[in-house]
């Protein structure tokens, strides 16, 4: 039996109810009760997103999951969903990761980051406003779909780029089939064991350190305005203290009795600095 | 545990890159590596939103054709080694090293590896150069391995040999291959020949170990070094940049002792000395995105756009490493940035 593991925010978004259920059920995920808009699901840190089907739904969707996450450098967003593939010699229900998004109206290309290890095939994948059946001549990429382009623009601009996946499963070959909710049930199913195992892997790989940590940077923060620092020193201060807890593997709890200590006026507020400064180069 | 691919998992190819040779190489060098079709290297190499260190942890390569300008004049931050004539060019932009001093980590929005296919316009646009020298009693004095380490990368793209043996017939040419790996064993079946300078960046092994990361020890670097003079290569040695790290008199006078006791100093062609410095905006670009080394949190002087130990520190350190190497080699073979 797989879990997911915690203490990194995992967003999903998809398009449909039909490729959400699944995963609703598999990870106990419940429906936030007084959000009317937004069919938004969630327990614990994983939460998801079904957006409706456009580049544009998807995009707001992102959006409202993302726009306020506590800690970007510890979110991952993922946009999981059923995409048309161009190459028949390519399975139904393969899961694939998105290596180019190419966003067919405006031809701009998207390219997600490919550093997190992984065991699933990949592709490039176009983003059509509309329906793509039998053109294939107009295709360049390997799947279509309609909203990645969407999600990915939305969900770089507040998460950071290596956070950022595109996992789709391959429905189609472009034909015109209606979806068959079985179908899509039965092929999402059989690839959700692969899909936590990659989310796992993304939890545990999120990369980017804070360059300071929230309690030291608050610490920083209130020093600035006991010592109404010019933005320049402020700079200097930051560089001092980071310098100082590189040398010394520590934190800048020592500073904080200074911002109980009055100063009146402008020499008082330069003597303090240039002491707090010494420590700090120490 | 790594939860990253290994480097050149990946390439990014430009369609107009296809043709070339270099791009077959490396396409059948790294046969099994994604590939990943693109318009523009940079599409992808200068894309919002990167972060240098995290991709650092799996670089990719990016084949392109590189258009416009294919040779520079020096920039102020290097040295010229009174040659009136120098250039530099950028065949590979970035490195397989990580050293935290590193002014890539500024300058490029990305840590991947842009491969620029097209040699033969590199060799067209230095024959121009060449003939277009400023100054033409000196030679056309060209660092090629400028914003890279190229011979760390010559077991994967054999640029430093294809310079080599370009410059073996041209006149009026001086290349300077600086690097610091201890990779000349790729380079051993050339014969040498005057118009190449192969220079060794060199620190203490306390030094390379903390802000040098991924490279070669110290010591495997001096034994590349001795074995290019000993096949009668010009080899220059730098020790740039001198870093300010506690006892730093104590071990870089035991670094120096340490290195001619494996050099023979008077086969050195001559010794670069500098202190720390990088253009401020870089510097500043840097530490947005980290603050793990304090080398990049040094109470620095700027001095119009170049951030440095204070005048007072440099010349400490200029003149105590100065007078280290004048007991080993003559004065006037020593070259300090100042
Ligand atoms: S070897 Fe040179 S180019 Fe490479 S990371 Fe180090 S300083 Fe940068």
């Amino acid at each position: 039996m797989f879990i997911i593991i915690g203490t990194i925010a995992k967003v999903i978004i998809t398009a449909l109810h039909e490729e959400a259920r699944p995963l609703i059920e598999k990870f106990g995920l419940k429906k936030a009760p007084h959000i009317h808009r937004m069919a938004l699901y969630s327990r614990d840190d994983i939460s998801l997103v079904v957006s409706g089907v456009g580049k544009v739904k998807s995009a707001i969707a992102t959006t409202y999951a993302l726009a306020n996450v506590k800690s970007p450098e510890n979110t991952i967003a993922i946009n999981f969903g059923l995409c048309g593939c161009r190459d028949t010699r390519r399975p139904l229900g393969e899961l694939v990761f998105i290596n180019k998004i190419t966003d067919a109206a405006t031809n701009r290309d998207y390219y997600p980051e490919v550093i997190l290890k992984h065991n699933l095939p990949e592709a490039s994948l176009t983003t059509f406003d509309n329906h793509v059946l039998k053109n294939r001549n107009l295709i360049f990429s390997d799947m279509v779909d309609m909203e990645a382009s969407g999600f990915f623009t939305a969900s770089t601009t507040f998460i950071p780029l290596e956070n950022v996946y595109c996992l789709k499963l391959i429905s189609d070959h472009l034909e015109d089939l209606k979806l068959d909710p079985h179908m899509v049930r039965e092929k999402i199913e059989a690839c959700l064991d692969t899909f936590i195992v990659f989310i796992n892997s993304g939890s545990k790989s999120t990369s980017r350190t804070l360059p300071i940590a929230a309690n030291d940077a608050s610490i920083l923060k209130q020093l600035c305005e006991v010592l109404n620092l010019t933005i320049t020193q402020q700079h200097q201060l930051r560089d001092h203290a980071i310098g100082y807890m590189i040398r010394h593997k520590t934190n800048l709890d020592f500073l904080s009795p200074y911002f109980k200590q009055e100063v009146k006026d402008k020499a008082e507020r330069s003597q303090l600095m240039k002491i707090i400064s010494h420590e700090l180069r120490a | 545990m790594n939860y990253g691919h290994s480097n050149f998992s990946h390439l990014y190819i430009e369609r107009a890159a296809e043709k070339y040779a270099m791009t077959k190489h490396l396409l059948s060098r790294f046969s099994k590596a994604k590939r990943i079709f693109i318009d523009n290297y940079k599409d992808v190499f200068a894309r919002p939103g990167q972060h240098f260190q995290t991709q650092k942890r799996s670089i990719k390569l990016i084949l392109a054709v590189k258009r416009g300008h294919l040779i520079y004049q020096g920039s102020n931050n290097a040295q010229d080694f009174g040659y009136s004539n120098f250039h530099y060019n950028a065949n590979i932009l970035n490195c397989v090293y990580n050293c935290d001093y590193c002014y890539l980590q500024g300058m490029y929005p990305s840590a991947n590896i842009v491969v620029f296919v097209n040699m033969e316009d590199y060799f067209s646009a230095t024959n121009i150069a060449i003939n277009q020298r400023t100054d033409p009693d000196a030679p056309l004095y060209l660092a090629i391995s400028y914003d890279t380490d190229l011979l760390a990368l010559e077991s994967i793209v054999p640029y430093c040999r294809e310079w080599i043996e370009y410059s073996r017939k041209k006149n009026n040419l001086l290349i300077e291959i600086r690097t610091k790996s201890a990779n000349y064993r790729s380079l051993n079946n050339l014969s040498p020949h005057d118009q190449v300078i192969l220079a060794w960046s060199l620190a203490p092994k306390t030094v390379a170990s903390r802000y040098e990361i991924n490279t070669p020890s110290l010591e495997r670097r001096l034994e590349s070094a001795s074995q290019a003079i000993d096949d009668g290569w010009s080899v220059r040695l730098c020790f740039d940049p001198i870093l300010l790290v506690p006892n730093w008199r104590e071990i870089y006078s035991q670094f120096v002792k340490e290195t001619f006791e494996k050099i023979p100093a008077e086969k050195i062609r001559d010794i670069s000395i500098g202190t720390f410095r990088m253009n401020s905006e870089y510097l500043k670009r840097i530490k947005k995105q980290r603050a793990d080394s304090d080398i990049l949190y040094f109470p620095y002087e700027t001095t119009g756009r170049v951030v440095s130990p204070s005048q007072k520190i440099k010349e400490e350190i200029n003149s105590e490493i100065s007078m280290f190497l004048e007991s080993y080699i003559d004065q006037k073979k020593i070259e300090v940035w100042v």
